[in-house]
């Protein structure tokens, strides 16, 4: 990896707000081998801390078991049974989330129930080498603060130094509460991220099938738009996130989605200067309702769509392109 | 009237059938792995990915579509998370640390470990000498745990004893009390390592105490004319345990140097293209520690001839610094490439 490539994702994590996804996480971008910037949603904190968990009981349950196997064991083996025990359990300890990192492409169990994954801050492939070094430094982040909480308490001046260890380990521990990345002390040192990995349907295109359903259409979808015509000063007054608005009203699906669809609808008629008629639809029927948002939503499409290939990005009805 | 077309549509009408059938070659490596695909897919994967990749930025640019744009961003994530996963079996991985990553990052992370070796010795020195000159000094710098009953209180008989009575104990204790040595280093040496990103003062001040109670507990035994049985006492597993503990202790260093003198970098990237190699350096530390603990827990129990325990040491430590310096210096400069 070269440094400027490095240097770009790393900046752009560093620098400006964090942009928010749909699902309401931090979205952060990468750039891939191919130069193609990406952008991943990043682990809620919440998240991470639910995936960590369900792998923390995971080992103690592994753990139990193990003590169990060995004492059983141990009646037959003895000292052999001991020593197998004790490598097994530090390897365990040790090696639990990097073995399934490394197995599961950057997921451990707990991870993958709650849908998380692993991957290289700046874009490149994920090493095993960055997995390996993600989770040794849970040395002291989990076991470090676990071992100083079990410290027994003892005389003199142990209480203040008990206090000092705490608060330099809970530095350590809590980084991800101090950071917009949510990153730990293992991903600051391995170079890695965690993202969310959720998985998006590919949703039928608004310009080739109708919305409204079929008992109330008259048109042909494929005519839905030529029912209604616009003139460019008509779609002059909304910019790209007003379209992306109506795109999702269009494909709301919920109970109150024909009655949005009704106050958006007027409220673009009053917009674009329509009378009623003009409009040529009767407000109690939702079916008209929608084909006149879909009829607008592909004329104001093309029209913005038609302004981008020009290089003209207008963002929204405040931008003035 | 004419119908509008929009390019938009057009463009996702061609590709769309690309799209789904990568969605559907990903979508079966999520749920088991790249043995889910034939051969004849797996070679289409890339072209695939890089397809999707190219319609990415080019719906950027032409479409307003945003169930499409946020349908493509995923499919290129998930095809990007699967293509650009660790590729490698585990198998491959490990034949891979021991033949190259390992030798390499433990040249690349040399001078922090020549530096924490350095700091281990002089410590040991001071331990030795403030020993020697008031044997008082012994209770302050060695553990009463780790003494276990060893001190200037006692006879220089008990003290000869420790070095030579492994012959009585039988097998399966001596395999349980390895096992036991193993554990206990590789978790101080790892914090020796992890430690280096507090600015590295507790993996220096870890380096000290250790090497003072070394130099300490010497001085003990020199004062009654055992100096040269105590050494092949500790180097037969000791010289691979030190440098095992030295150099998860450089490995430490690395890191607190990579977050302290970034240069020209930032400090998150400095560490995260040192740190990785001090990560690997740590691991391999931990499987020295391993062999340290069965030539402890075994070896020396079983091997009481001083002269035996020094060869045994000593040509540990040649055969160390031999596979260090000399394993695969195909790329000297960069030591991550392989990894």
């Amino acid at each position: 990896m070269t440094d400027a490539r490095l240097y770009a994702a790393t900046s752009q994590l560093t620098r400006g707000p964090l942009e928010r996804a749909e699902s309401g996480r931090r979205q952060a971008a990468i750039l891939t081998p191919e130069g193609v910037e990406l952008r991943v949603e990043l682990a809620e904190r919440g998240e991470r801390a639910g995936a960590f968990l369900i792998d923390a009981l995971i080992i103690v349950a592994a753990v139990i078991a193990l003590v169990f196997l060995t004492l059983y064991l141990m009646t037959a083996l003895e000292g052999y049974a001991l020593a197998a025990g004790l490598v097994v359990f530090f390897f365990i300890r040790t090696f639990y989330f990097a073995f399934f990192e490394l197995l599961w492409r950057g997921r451990t169990p707990g991870k993958r129930l709650i849908g998380l994954r692993v991957i290289d801050r700046a874009g490149g492939p994920l090493r095993p080498s960055s997995i390996v070094v993600r989770n040794l430094l849970r040395e002291i982040e989990v076991f470090l603060p676990l071992s100083v909480m079990m410290m027994p308490e003892t005389v003199g001046n142990a209480a203040w130094i008990r206090l000092f260890m705490t608060i330099w380990i809970g530095i350590f521990a809590l980084m991800p509460l101090f950071n917009r990345q949510g990153l730990r002390v293992g991903d600051m040192v391995a170079g890695t991220l965690v993202v969310a990995s959720p998985k998006a349907a590919l949703l039928p295109d608004l310009v080739e099938k109708a919305v409204s359903p079929a008992s109330i259409r008259r048109m042909q979808p494929a005519s839905v738009d030529q029912r209604f015509t616009f003139t460019p000063q008509q779609l002059e007054h909304y910019g790209i996130y007003e379209l992306q608005t109506l795109e999702a009203v269009l494909r709301r699906d919920d109970v109150h989605a024909s009655q949005t669809r009704r106050e958006i609808a007027e409220r673009i008629r009053k917009k674009i200067g329509w009378t009623e008629e003009q409009a040529g639809w009767d407000l109690r029927y939702d079916g008209l309702v929608t084909e006149f948002l879909q009829a607008f939503y592909v004329a104001q499409r093309a029209h913005l769509e038609h302004k981008m290939l020009f290089g003209k990005r207008r963002r929204d009805k405040h931008d003035k392109v | 009237m004419k119908r509008t077309i929009l390019k938009s549509s057009q463009f996702r009408k061609e590709r769309e059938a690309s799209w789904r059938e990568l969605d559907s070659l990903v979508g079966r490596m999520e749920k088991r792995s790249t043995a889910a695909l034939e051969p004849s897919e797996l070679m289409r994967l890339p072209t695939l990915y890089r397809a999707a990749l190219s319609s990415l930025s080019v719906a950027r640019a032409i479409s307003l579509d945003r169930s499409l744009l946020a349908y493509l961003e995923n499919l290129a994530n998930r095809a990007y998370f699967q293509i650009y996963g660790p590729r490698a079996g585990l198998g491959e991985v490990l034949a891979g640390f021991f033949a190259r990553s390992w030798p390499n990052a433990v040249r690349a992370t040399g001078r922090p470990a020549l530096l924490s070796i350095a700091v281990t010795i002089l410590s040991a020195l001071a331990g030795y000498w403030l020993t020697m000159a008031d044997m008082e000094w012994y209770y302050t710098l060695m553990p009463e745990d780790l003494a276990a009953g060893r001190s200037p209180a006692s006879s220089t008989e008990s003290l000869r004893a420790v070095l030579y009575d492994g012959d009585d104990a039988d097998g399966g204790a001596l395999s349980a009390f390895s096992s036991f040595l193993f554990v206990h280093n590789s978790r101080i040496a790892l914090l020796c390592f992890a430690l280096g990103i507090a600015l590295g003062v507790p993996t220096l001040l870890l380096l000290v105490s250790n090497g003072l109670m070394l130099g300490s507990f010497f001085a003990l035994y020199a004062s009654r004319g055992l100096g040269f049985e105590l050494g092949g006492w500790l180097i037969i597993h000791g010289g691979t345990e030190l440098l095992a503990v030295a150099l998860c202790g450089g490995a430490g260093l690395a890191l607190a140097d990579a977050f302290l003198f970034p240069g020209q970098k930032t400090r998150l990237q400095s560490l995260a293209e040192r740190g990785r190699l001090a990560g690997l350096v740590a691991l391999g530390a931990v499987f020295m520690l391993a062999i340290a603990g069965i030539l402890e827990g075994i070896g020396r129990q079983v091997i009481t001839d001083d002269l035996m325990r020094y060869t045994i040491g000593i040509g540990m430590l040649v055969l160390w610094s031999f596979y260090f310096l000399t394993g695969d210096r195909s790329s000297p400069q960069d030591g991550s490439s392989h990894d």
